[in-house]
């Protein structure tokens, strides 16, 4: 190891490795966090963000090949296996690891590695593996045309029983390596090429246009870099035995605290992110591997208990046994997330202020559920429109800007018009609804009360006749109305009432947040 | 032309019908390189601004429209074709990108606001070319090349308001007070959707 800590490239995922997110990025810290816990992760190594910013700083490769080289060294002893020495040696995936999540901007390679196959001898999955690594190298690592790849794919592969024969993916090889000397691409000539071409490739993609878009963005310091994981592969397409799959901690849509997800019987992990194959659900999955269904279950309440966050953990499973490749903060509905966080508190593992700040980072409006109201029972409908949303609101309905200013200063004002632009934005802004005759789901009224937050119901239909508005029924100026902008509905009259149906964890949510803005005031 | 207007005065004029009330004098909607408060002065003074507040009187909105009326009457009917059918598909693009940004918005969604972001910024080349084919025969309509462009650097930049939000002069109003400008210009109606 060496002295200077900024020239420390190179961690093994052990436990004794440090939960250093901006050392090793978060994709490798949760799987040093589940080495400590026990769980199984097929060994590897990281090379550090540290290592990424000397090459990007130094433009030197040889720097980060010796590092890889060491790295790989450690792991061949480690496992007792060779690289280069086909499926029975060690073969691995290279993935990237930012510090902070960067969703489908960055690259990971799998099956690297195995180098051309024998024409026989191999396990059959062994040419599968190295069709799919061809292409996605071909594709991904190389930047040759995708749909030319793809088409010689479907013109040179043939399956026998879900298996690719071996001469096939030897002429696959050859084909791909001609489209690489064609455009003038450099071919791995060895195994251990594959694996620093795939590096490259990761640490070149923290560089691509749309990664640095992304972190202009969100404000993202460019300085941070990625770290590159390289790990042992374990096969998803090993055996009737085997498959890969994503797993829930809670129901991302509703919040629910249980095991759910998916899972792609010998299938390899990019195939279910892809949707290029159809999964069973993870119940299916548990009828027929209920040990490793409950042994997943228990190491998922591990992690959300441990990170605080609803996780979604990918897993794979080799001739029937189970690895963790990736624990991470799950992507909720609203709903989910004022659920989970609420439940989070119960169970002590998140304070009030921390739940209500959970819930906020998924979508949860704190002020919605502070006034949702609803139609009340019985009240006859009028008229109908397009839902934008926004909730119920009702108020003297106005078909005039100058108006809505003025009746606004004493009482909720419903603008309706037959269309808006932008010289309707301050009567919008001084309204409590909108309603317009005309327009779509994505018409200027509809974005501007979106953006407001205030009901809307467009493309109602009707006309304005001097004194009369005519929306379904006969109005005048000053009329009370009712918007419901979830159901796309109006009702004559105030039938708005508040919602004593709304869901009690956002009652909750609302109670600790005020508690919150009263004890910081 | 009933009077003689700088080209200034003409734009604010236009800024202020489009807008309906002007609030805060100042950049919010791409003024920031003129002295709004002199030229509101000397259009109150000619009596197309209202007294108590930045509003268009009667009379300056009748003086707007026979600038347009006059000033366009040059375009020939194919020009006039060409222009509102070559914007129609960028305006169907913008709309639909607003209304992914506030789902996206709504999830949290920072993918999705990336592929937004993304759209935004192809269709600004969209617009590039619009202005420079078909729009062409109206030199002055660059300018909101320049203040939708200005909008897109924002938004890239972290300042998310700058998308759809109605405080600021984001990519949604700039564009709406070209959709608008280019509706007094051809004297069509908007599109039903």
């Amino acid at each position: 190891m060496t002295a200077d800590p900024d020239r420390q490239f190179i961690v093994d995922i052990a436990p004794d490795a440090p939960q250093d997110r901006a050392l090793l990025g978060g994709k490798a810290t949760s799987l040093v966090l589940m080495t400590k816990m026990g769980a199984p992760v097929p060994p590897g190594f990281v090379l550090t963000t540290n290592a990424y910013r000397a090459w990007a700083a130094e433009g030197d490769r040889s720097v980060i090949d010796a590092a890889l080289d060491e790295g790989l060294e450690r792991l061949q002893n480690r496992t007792g296996l060779q690289i280069g020495t086909g499926v029975g040696g060690l073969v691995v995936s290279v993935r990237s690891g930012s510090p902070v999540s960067m969703p489908g901007m960055m690259e990971t390679v799998l099956n690297v590695g195995l180098g051309p196959l024998p024409a026989s001898g191999a396990e059959a999955f062994a040419y599968d593996a190295r069709a799919r690594f061809l292409l996605h190298f071909s594709d991904v690592v190389l930047g040759l045309n995708g749909a030319k790849l793809d088409s010689i794919w479907q013109e040179t592969l043939s399956r026998d029983g879900g298996h690719v024969d071996p001469q096939s993916v030897a002429e696959l090889e050859a084909s791909f390596r001609r489209e690489a000397a064609d455009a003038g691409v450099a071919w791995p000539e060895s195994p251990d090429d594959e694996i620093r071409m795939a590096a490259n490739s990761v640490m070149l993609s923290w560089e691509s246009k749309r990664a640095k878009l992304y972190r202009k963005m969100r404000k993202i310091d460019d300085g941070l870099g990625t770290a590159v994981t390289v790990q042992q592969m374990v096969f998803g397409n090993h055996d009737p035995r085997s498959g890969s799959g994503v797993a829930f901690t809670r129901d991302p849509n509703n919040g629910k605290l249980e095991l759910v997800g998916e899972f792609l019987a010998g299938g390899q992990g990019e195939e279910i992110v892809s949707g290029r194959a159809t999964p069973q659900d993870l119940e299916t999955w548990r009828a027929a591997e209920p040990e490793l269904f409950a042994r997943l279950d228990d190491y998922g309440k591990q992690l959300e208990s441990e990170e605080q966050t609803v996780q979604e953990i990918e897993f794979t499973v080799d001739a029937g046994a189970l690895y963790l490749l990736q624990s991470r903060a799950a992507k909720l509905t609203i709903r989910a997330a004022a659920r989970a966080a609420v439940e989070m508190v119960e169970a002590g593992t998140r304070t009030k202020p921390e739940a209500v700040q959970y819930a906020a980072e998924h979508g949860f409006d704190i002020g919605a559920a502070a006034s949702r109201f609803r139609v009340a029972a019985g009240a006859a409908e009028s008229a109908r429109g397009l839902a934008v949303g926004g909730g119920v609101a009702a108020g003297r309905l106005v078909a005039s800007e100058a108006r809505v200013l003025e009746l606004a200063e004493s009482g909720p004002v419903v603008f309706v018009a037959e269309e808006t632009s932008p010289k309707h934005l301050q009567a919008m802004q001084a309204s409590s609804a909108v309603v317009t005759m005309r327009g779509g789901a994505t018409s200027h009224a509809a974005v501007v009360a979106r953006e407001l937050g205030i009901p809307c119901v467009v493309g109602v239909g009707g006309h304005l006749d001097g004194e009369r508005i005519v929306l379904g029924q006969d109005f005048v100026d000053g009329d009370l109305i009712t918007v419901d902008g979830d159901a796309g509905a109006l009702y004559a009259g105030d039938h708005a009432e508040l919602d004593p149906s709304v869901p009690a964890e956002d009652l909750l949510l609302l109670e600790w947040a005020q508690s919150n803005d009263r004890s910081a005031a | 032309m009933p009077e003689t207007l700088t080209s200034q005065q003409f734009r604010l004029l236009r800024t202020i019908s489009f807008a309906g009330v002007l609030g805060e004098p100042g950049d919010a909607l791409g003024l920031a390189d003129c002295d709004v408060a002199a030229l509101v002065a000397e259009l109150r003074a000619a009596g197309h601004v209202e007294e108590d507040l930045i509003a268009l009187t009667d009379g300056g909105e009748a003086t707007l429209q026979t600038i347009f009326d006059e000033e366009y009457a040059r375009l020939a009917d194919d020009q006039r074709r060409v222009m509102h059918e070559a914007f129609r598909p960028l305006d169907v693009e913008v709309k639909r990108l607003a209304s992914a940004w506030q789902d996206s918005d709504a999830r949290n969604d920072w993918e999705g606001r990336l592929e937004v972001i993304e759209g935004l910024e192809e269709l600004h080349h969209g617009l590039a070319s619009y202005l420079a084919g078909p729009a062409a025969p109206v030199e002055r309509l660059d300018e909101y090349r320049r203040r939708i462009g200005a909008a897109l650097e924002r938004a890239q930049s972290g300042e998310l308001d700058f998308v759809v939000g109605v405080s600021v002069d984001s990519y949604h109003t700039a564009w709406f007070h070209l959709h608008e400008d280019l509706l007094r210009i051809l004297k069509e109606q908007r599109d039903p959707e």
